[in-house]
C-alpha cells in the first residue's frame, strides 16, 4: 500500500486520501501553478515587480491596527524565547541594526491568526511567483531528471553544461529537502524518498540544520516554510557570523578548503566548485523557493555572508543556476573582482552578472568604511541587499515588516529610524527599484564634493563595471531619506529621488529628524508620496550637469519606471564615457535646458539629457538645439524656421507668350470674324432666274430654221445613201418575193410621237406591198395603233397612186391586249384571240386560220420591248411550224436599232429596216424618191447642225468649267 | 385565306402553262391557250380599271380644289368626250381619226421634237457640269455616230460613215445591247421562277 507523508505534519497517510488523517491538511497541492501559468522570466530580463506591499495600503484600518498590536505584543516574548538559543552576535554583527534582527525574529514566528488571510494571499502570490520560476526552472526539466536520479542517484544533475541562453536546471538533490506544503506532491515525494540519502551526502553544515528541521516539523505547530524560516533565523547567526566578516580572498579560499575537506561533496557541489563557487553558497533557503527567483537571486547575491550561511540548507530547494549564483557570492567576497567577473560571465546571465558585480562592489564599500558611525557602514545597495536578504530569509512578504515596526519613528533614535527606514524601504521597494536607487548618489556627490571628485570616484567604481556603486556617505543619506518619509512607499521615494537636486538632499536630511507627519496614519501613503513628489518637482529642477554626469542612471531609471527601452547604444553609455573636459564644459554652461524642465512632461525630461551625453556632432552645433517651446533643449529637431528662410524670392516667369505662327493666324482670323460680325452688310437681292431657257429656245429656233430651210429648199446637197445594207436588201427581196394576193400582217406598235420617222420607214415598204397586191391586215398592241395605221394609209393615199381602202385591201384587227400573252395567243390562234367571227368572214381573211397563213409579218415599232416580244413569241411558234413560217420583217426606229439588230444578226428576223437612213436606203434600192429622200437633206443638215452646236457648246462649256475651276482654285488659295 | 388562295392560283397557272411548252399535250396546250385568253381579257379589263382610277384621282383634285385642278378638269373632259365619241361614233369614224391626227399625233411628235432640242442642250452643257473622261468619251462617240448616221452636206468625212459608224453601231452598240438583252432574259426567267415558287407575290397575299 502506497503511503504519502503529510506535507504539514509529516505523518504517513494512504495515497488514496486527499487530506491528512492527523492534521486534516491537504496531502497534495494542486500543480496548476506548475503548468506554465504565469509569466516567464527570461535570462537577462529585468524582473517585473509584483509588489505585494502595495496591498497594504488597501488593507482596512482595523487590520493594520491588529497587525501592529499583534506584532508589538508578540515581540517581547519572541525575543526572550529566541535570545536563548541564539548565540550573541559576533562583533561584526553588532554593526547590524537591531531592527533587522528583530525583524528576522519576528519573521521566524508563526503567522498570527490575523495574518492568516494575508498570509494566504501572500502565499498565493508567492506561489504564483514560485510557479513562474518553478515552471521555468523545474517544471519541465527537473521532473524527469529527478525520476532518473532516483534510479541513478550518482548521476549529477549539473553535468549538463549551462549555456548563457538556457535556463539553469535545478538539481534534484537540492530540491528534495524542501518540506513546505506549498510545493507540489512530486517534490514532497522526492523529499521523503531522498531526504535521508541526501542529508548524508550533504556537508555537515547542512546536516545539522536538517536534523533541526525535522524536529521542528514534527512539532506540527507551524507550516514547514515558517518553521524552516524560524530555524534559519535561529541557526543563521552562529553560522553566518564568521562569514559576515569581509573576507579576503585568501581567507575565503581557506574556508572553502576546510569545507571541502570535511566531507565529500555531492556531484552538484563539485560542479559548483568547478565554477568558482564556494561551498558557503548553500545559504539561502528554502524560503527562496517561495520567492520569485529574481528576488531570491538578489537576496543571495546581495546578502551578507552570515545570512547566506544561515540559510545554507535552503539552497537545496533552489535551481542550479540559483545555487551557482549563490555560490558565487562568497566567491565574490573572497576573490578579486577580476576573477569574479570572469566566473560570472561564464555561468550567469548578463543581467544577473551585472547585479552580482554591483553587489561585489557594494560589498567592498562597507569594508572600506566600517568606521563610519552614523551609518550602518553599509552601502545603500548593500543595505538594500541585506534588507532584501532578510526579507527573503523570512519568506514573508515585504508588507509584513511594516506592522512589525509599528513604532512611532519620532520615538526612536536615529539608528532605529535608519534601520526602519532601510527596512521599510527595502521591504516596500521592489528590488528592481532598489537597484535603481544608486542613481541618487550623483546628486549627493555633487553636493559634497566637486564634480571632478565625483567623476573620479565613479571611474574608480566603474572598474568593477558597477555604475551603481556608492560611497558610505551616500548610503547614509540614502537610508535617511526614506525613513524620514515615513510611510512613503519606497518606489515612489526612489522616483522622487531621481528628480531631486542637491538642495533637495538638505531638505531630506531635515525631514529625517522630524517626526513623520501625523497625516500619514490617516491619509493613504501614496497621497503623501505624491505630495512630496510634487513639492520636489516644483522646487527642484534637474541640473544639466548632474544629468550629464549620470545619464546612465537616469536612463535606466527612466527605462524601468516608464517602461521605455532605451537603445543599446544609449544603455551602454556610462558616465565613464563622458570626458572630464566635457563635464566641466557642461557644468560651466549652467543650465541650458533646465529652464523649461518643470513644464515638460516627464518623458521629455527623461529624454533630454540623452542629447547632452552623446558626444556627437549635434553637441557641437548649438544651432540645432531648440531654445524655446515645448521642445526646448532637444537637438536634432528639424529647423522649420531655417527651412522657411531658405525660400528665396519667387522665380520670375516670363509674361511673354510663346505663340506659334499658326496660332497667330488663327487669332487673326478670329479677330477678322469678330470684326466682320460688327460690320453692317447691305442686303443683296437674289439674282432673278429666268423661267425661259434662252439657250434652249435658241437651239430650237436654230434647228427649226435649219430644218425648215432644208425642207423648204428641196436641195440635194446631201448625196443619197447608196450603201448596200444587207438587212435592207433582205427586206427588199422579201417584199419582192411575196406572192400576189397574200395577206401581209402589219403590226403597228409604235407611238404617235415616232409617227414622223415611222411613216418615213413604213411608207416605201407599204407602197411596195401594195404594189405586190398584198392585203394588209393591221394589228396593234397599242390602243393608238389603228389610228396610226389609218394616218399612215391616209398619207400614202395622198402621196401615191395606191388605194388603200379599209375593208377592201386592208383589214384592221384592232387592239391586241395582254402584251406578250396576247402576242403569244395571237400567234398560236389568231382567230380565237381576236374573236369576232364576222370579221374573219371577210374575203381577205377567210383563208387565215393561223399565223402561218399570212404571207409576211411586218413589225413596225419604235419600242424595243414590243419588238422583242414579237420576236420571242414568233420564234416559239416557228419551232413547231418552221416550214410554214412567213417571213418576219421589222421596220424600227433608229433608237431601237441597237437592241433589235442582234436579233437580225442571230437570224430570228429576216430583214430589218431602221431609221431614216434605212428608209432612204430602201427607197434608193427600189429606185424611188419618197419621204426618205425628202427628209434626207433636212436630216443630214439637222444632224450636222446639232453636232456643231454640241461640239461648240461643249468646248465653250468645257473652257468655262476649267476657268471656273481655276477661279475656284484661285479663290481657294 | 387570301394568303393561300392567291399564291395557289398563281403557282398552279404558271406550272400548267410552263408544262404545256415542255409537254406538247393537246390538253395542256388547250388549257394554256384558255388561261392566256383569260389573261388577255383581264389585261383589257385592267385598262378600263386604270382609266377609272385616273378619273377618280383627278376628280378628287377638282373636288379638293388642289393646285393644277384645271388640268385635271381638262383631262377628265377630254376623256369623257373621246369616250363618248368613240362609243357613239365608233373608232373608225373620221371624227375620231381627226381628233387623233389633230391632237394626239402632233402633241406627241412635238414632244419628241422638244426632246431633240433638249438632247442638244444636254450635249452642250455636259462638259460644264461633268468634265471628266467618261463624259468626254460619251460625247465623242455621240458625235461620231451622228456624223456617220448621215452624210455631211457638201463634203464627206472619210471612214466615218463607211467604217467607223457601222463598227460603232454593229459592234459596240450591238454587244452592249446583247448584254442588256441577256440580262433581261435572265431576269425574266428568275422572276418567273420566283413567282412559281411563291417567293414573289406581285398579286398580293404577302
Amino acid at each position: 500500500m502506497d503511503i504519502i507523508n503529510c506535507p504539514v505534519c509529516g505523518e504517513e497517510n494512504p495515497v488514496s486520501l486527499e487530506k491528512c488523517q492527523h492534521c486534516n491538511q491537504l496531502l497534495r497541492q494542486s500543480t496548476s501553478e506548475l503548468n506554465g501559468v504565469g509569466k516567464l522570466i527570461d535570462s537577462g530580463q529585468s524582473p517585473t515587480a509584483k509588489k505585494t506591499s502595495e496591498l497594504e495600503s488597501a488593507l482596512p484600518a482595523w487590520l493594520k491596527n491588529a497587525r501592529q498590536g499583534g506584532s508589538q505584543s508578540s515581540e517581547p516574548e519572541e525575543k526572550e524565547e529566541e535570545s536563548a538559543p541564539v548565540p550573541p552576535p559576533p562583533p561584526a554583527e553588532e554593526e547590524k541594526p537591531e531592527a533587522i534582527i528583530e525583524e528576522d525574529d519576528d519573521d521566524d514566528e508563526a503567522p498570527l491568526d490575523w495574518l492568516a488571510g494575508l498570509d494566504d494571499d501572500e502565499e498565493d502570490e508567492d506561489e504564483a511567483e514560485a510557479a513562474d520560476w518553478l515552471v521555468n526552472l523545474q517544471g519541465d526539466t527537473t521532473v524527469p531528471e529527478k525520476e532518473e536520479e532516483v534510479e541513478l542517484p550518482g548521476t549529477p544533475a549539473t553535468d549538463e553544461p549551462i549555456t548563457a541562453g538556457d535556463f539553469p536546471i535545478a538539481s534534484t538533490k537540492e530540491d528534495t529537502p524542501i518540506n513546505t506544503g506549498e510545493l507540489p506532491d512530486w517534490i514532497s515525494d522526492l523529499q521523503e524518498k531522498d531526504s535521508e540519502q541526501e542529508t548524508e551526502a550533504l556537508p555537515n553544515l547542512f546536516e545539522e540544520e536538517k536534523t533541526e528541521d525535522t524536529d521542528d516539523i514534527k512539532t506540527g505547530v507551524l507550516p514547514d516554510w515558517l518553521s524552516t524560516l524560524s530555524e534559519q533565523a535561529d541557526s543563521s547567526p552562529p553560522a553566518e557570523t564568521p562569514a559576515v566578516q569581509p573576507l579576503s580572498g585568501i581567507e575565503a579560499d581557506d574556508l572553502t578548503e576546510s569545507i571541502d575537506e570535511d566531507e565529500p561533496l555531492p556531484d552538484w557541489m563539485t560542479d559548483l566548485e568547478t565554477s568558482d563557487s564556494a561551498e558557503e553558497t548553500p545559504p539561502t533557503t528554502e524560503n527562496n523557493a517561495d520567492l520569485p527567483d529574481w528576488m531570491s537571486n538578489l537576496q543571495e547575491t546581495e546578502s551578507t555572508p552570515e545570512e547566506t550561511t544561515s540559510t545554507a540548507e535552503d539552497t537545496n530547494a533552489l535551481a542550479d543556476w540559483m545555487t551557482s549564483s549563490e555560490d558565487e557570492t562568497p566567491a565574490v567576497e573572497e576573490k578579486a573582482p577580476e576573477e569574479i567577473s570572469s566566473s560570472l560571465d561564464e555561468d550567469t546571465p548578463d543581467w544577473l552578472s551585472r547585479l552580482q558585480v554591483d553587489d561585489t562592489a557594494s560589498q567592498e564599500a562597507p569594508s572600506e568604511k566600517e568606521s563610519n558611525a552614523d551609518a550602518p557602514a553599509l552601502d545603500d545597495t548593500f543595505s538594500d541587499s541585506k534588507d532584501s536578504a532578510t526579507a527573503s530569509v523570512d519568506s514573508i512578504a515585504d508588507w509584513m515588516i511594516d506592522p512589525d515596526t509599528g513604532e512611532d519613528p519620532a520615538d526612536k533614535n536615529v539608528d532605529e529610524i535608519q534601520a526602519e527606514a532601510t527596512l521599510s524601504k527595502s521591504d516596500d521597494l521592489p528590488d528592481w527599484m532598489a537597484d535603481l536607487k544608486p542613481t541618487e548618489t550623483p546628486v549627493e556627490e555633487v553636493e559634497d564634493i566637486s564634480a571632478q571628485d565625483s567623476v573620479a570616484e565613479r571611474e574608480a567604481s566603474s572598474q568593477t563595471s558597477d555604475p551603481f556603486a556608492l560611497s558610505a556617505e551616500d548610503a547614509n543619506e540614502e537610508d535617511i531619506a526614506p525613513a524620514a518619509k515615513g510611510d512613503v512607499p519606497d518606489w515612489l521615494s526612489s522616483i522622487e529621488k531621481f528628480t531631486n537636486e542637491t538642495d533637495e538632499v538638505d531638505a531630506v536630511e531635515e525631514e529625517v529628524e522630524k517626526p513623520p507627519p501625523s497625516s500619514t496614519n490617516e491619509e493613504p501613503d501614496w497621497l503623501d508620496n505624491l505630495s512630496t513628489i510634487d513639492a520636489n518637482t516644483d522646487v527642484v529642477s534637474p541640473s544639466p550637469s548632474v544629468n550629464a554626469a549620470f545619464v546612465e542612471e537616469d536612463d535606466d531609471v527612466s527605462d524601468e519606471v516608464f517602461g521605455i527601452e532605451m537603445p543599446d547604444w544609449l544603455s551602454s553609455l556610462s558616465p565613464d564615457d563622458v570626458d572630464e573636459e566635457e563635464m566641466a564644459e557642461v557644468e560651466a554652461d549652467g543650465g541650458d535646458g533646465g529652464a523649461s524642465g518643470a513644464e515638460l512632461p516627464s518623458w521629455v525630461q527623461a529624454m533630454r539629457p540623452v542629447a547632452d551625453v552623446v558626444p556627437d556632432s549635434s553637441k557641437s552645433s548649438d544651432e540645432n538645439i531648440v531654445g524655446t517651446g515645448p521642445l526646448a533643449g532637444l537637438s536634432g529637431v528639424l529647423p522649420a524656421v531655417s527651412a522657411m528662410e531658405q525660400i528665396g524670392k519667387p522665380k520670375a516667369h516670363s509674361i511673354k507668350l510663346n505663340v506659334s505662327d499658326s496660332q497667330q493666324a488663327n487669332a487673326a482670323l478670329l479677330e477678322e470674324v469678330l470684326a466682320s460680325e460688327a460690320e453692317v452688310h447691305p442686303f443683296l437681292a437674289p439674282a432673278k432666274t429666268s423661267s425661259i431657257p434662252v439657250l434652249r429656245w435658241v437651239i430650237a429656233l436654230l434647228l427649226i430654221l435649219v430644218l425648215g430651210f432644208s425642207l423648204q429648199s428641196q436641195s440635194t446637197m446631201v448625196p443619197s445613201p447608196n450603201m448596200e445594207i444587207p438587212e435592207i436588201r433582205n427586206a427588199v427581196n422579201l417584199v419582192e418575193q411575196l406572192p400576189t394576193g397574200g395577206s401581209a400582217l402589219l403590226v403597228f406598235d409604235y407611238e404617235a410621237a415616232f409617227s414622223g420617222e415611222m411613216k418615213t420607214i413604213a411608207s416605201p415598204l407599204i407602197t411596195q406591198l401594195m404594189s405586190r397586191g398584198q392585203n394588209l391586215v393591221v394589228l396593234s398592241t397599242s390602243p393608238t395603233g389603228s389610228a396610226l395605221a389609218e394616218n399612215l394609209f391616209e398619207e400614202i393615199r395622198l402621196k401615191s397612186d395606191y388605194e388603200i381602202i379599209s375593208g377592201a385591201n386592208y383589214q384592221s384587227l384592232g387592239y391586241l391586249p395582254g402584251g406578250s400573252s396576247g402576242i403569244s395567243n395571237f400567234i398560236s390562234s389568231p382567230r380565237q384571240t381576236i374573236g369576232n367571227t364576222a370579221f374573219w368572214e371577210r374575203e381577205s381573211l377567210k383563208e387565215i386560220a393561223a399565223l402561218s397563213d399570212f404571207s409576211i409579218v411586218i413589225i413596225l415599232t419604235n419600242d424595243t420591248e414590243k419588238g422583242r416580244n414579237w420576236i420571242e413569241q414568233k420564234t416559239l411558234y416557228l419551232e413547231n411550224n418552221e416550214e410554214n413560217m412567213p417571213p418576219f420583217l421589222m421596220a424600227i426606229s433608229a433608237q431601237a436599232e441597237p437592241i433589235i439588230y442582234p436579233y437580225y444578226a442571230s437570224g430570228q428576223i429576216d430583214a430589218l429596216i431602221s431609221g431614216l437612213s434605212g428608209s432612204a436606203t430602201y427607197e434608193a434600192m427600189q429606185g424611188q424618191e419618197g419621204l426618205g429622200r425628202k427628209y434626207w437633206d433636212a436630216y443630214s443638215v439637222g444632224l450636222l447642225f446639232a453636232e456643231i452646236l454640241i461640239a461648240i457648246g461643249a468646248m465653250i462649256n468645257f473652257l468655262v468649267a476649267i476657268r471656273a475651276k481655276q477661279k475656284k482654285q484661285e479663290e481657294g488659295k | 385565306m387570301t394568303k393561300l388562295f392567291a399564291p395557289a392560283i398563281a403557282i398552279t397557272t404558271g406550272v400548267l402553262v410552263l408544262l404545256s411548252y415542255f409537254l406538247p399535250n393537246n390538253t395542256l396546250v388547250g388549257l394554256r391557250v384558255t388561261i392566256v385568253q383569260w389573261a388577255v381579257i383581264l389585261a383589257g379589263a385592267a385598262v378600263f380599271v386604270g382609266i377609272s382610277n385616273l378619273l377618280s384621282i383627278h376628280f378628287k383634285k377638282i373636288m379638293g380644289k388642289e393646285k393644277g385642278r384645271i388640268y385635271s378638269l381638262l383631262l377628265i373632259a377630254s376623256l369623257i368626250i373621246t369616250l363618248a365619241l368613240g362609243i357613239f361614233l365608233g373608232t373608225d369614224s373620221p371624227t375620231m381619226q381627226s381628233i387623233f391626227n389633230a391632237i394626239i399625233l402632233p402633241v406627241e411628235s412635238s414632244l419628241l421634237a422638244i426632246m431633240a432640242v433638249t438632247l442638244i442642250y444636254a450635249g452642250i452643257r455636259l462638259l460644264r457640269h461633268r468634265n471628266d473622261l467618261t463624259a468626254m468619251i460619251f460625247l465623242f462617240f455621240a458625235l461620231i455616230t451622228m456624223l456617220g448616221a448621215a452624210p455631211l452636206p457638201f463634203f464627206q468625212i472619210p471612214l466615218v460613215g463607211d467604217l467607223i459608224r457601222p463598227w460603232v453601231v454593229g459592234v459596240l452598240a450591238t454587244s452592249g445591247a446583247r448584254g442588256i438583252l441577256l440580262g433581261v432574259g435572265l431576269g425574266t426567267l428568275l422572276t418567273g421562277l420566283r413567282i412559281l415558287i411563291g417567293a414573289d407575290r406581285p398579286y398580293g397575299g404577302k
